[in-house]
């Protein structure tokens, strides 16, 4: 319970920082830091590991609970 | 953000028509079956193929550049966040009650086709960074 809360603060800490990086505060947005990392071959191979297993485990081999 | 010529714009409807209806397809395939396992090897193989093509860089778009790097801080924080939970919520089985890790409190979401369909939309979607060109640099060829 206290876990799923801790998810949930950092889903909405998330979407305030891309907010707040959108009406101009000091901040990258998170599409930026991504195209910063995706510019370099190593920084592309890594996030691309980490999108192929993000996909791979929540869509191909999820498990959906008893309620 | 540059503007879209006409073809661009249809083009890019058609993209996002397209890439709808894939992700509705996909949401409603079983998991732990050939047809999940395809619908998620199809953009898995054709982003790598697309990563693979692009030019590395060193550089990003003028926007990111402008940013000092001091905006970067409370991302790496959020970063180390998530993955001090995921290592706790491991570490404690996975499926700890107290401490669950993140794709098991995402499977509880799972179960209904439309949050999959979106899931599955935002995927896509993420893959944006590997496969496009920065602005600049397709403005330069």
């Amino acid at each position: 319970m206290i876990g799923t809360a801790a998810w949930t603060f950092l889903a909405l800490l998330g979407v305030v920082l891309e907010l707040a990086a959108r009406r101009g505060a000091r901040l990258s947005r998170l599409g930026s830091l991504g195209s910063k990392l995706a510019g370099r071959r190593i920084g592309r191979l890594a996030l691309y590991l980490l999108w192929a297993f993000v996909g791979w485990h929540l869509f191909a081999r999820y498990t959906v609970p008893p309620l | 953000m540059a503007r879209l010529s006409r073809p661009g714009q249809a083009l890019l409807g058609a993209a996002l028509l397209a890439a709808g209806a894939y992700s509705w397809w996909a949401s409603g395939t079983a998991p732990f079956n050939w047809s999940s396992t395809l619908a998620v090897a199809v953009p898995v193989i054709l982003v790598g193929l697309a990563s693979l093509t692009r030019p590395a860089t060193g550089e990003s778009r003028p926007q990111a550049e402008a940013r000092p790097t001091s905006g970067w801080l409370p991302w790496l924080v959020l970063a180390l966040l998530v993955v001090g939970l995921e290592a706790a919520g491991l570490a404690l089985g996975g499926v700890s009650r107290p401490v669950p890790t993140l794709s098991t409190v995402v499977d509880q979401l799972l179960r209904w086709q439309v949050v999959r369909f979106l899931l599955f939309g935002s995927w896509l979607a993420s893959a944006t960074p590997l496969w496009r060109r920065p602005a600049g640099e397709a403005a330069s060829r």
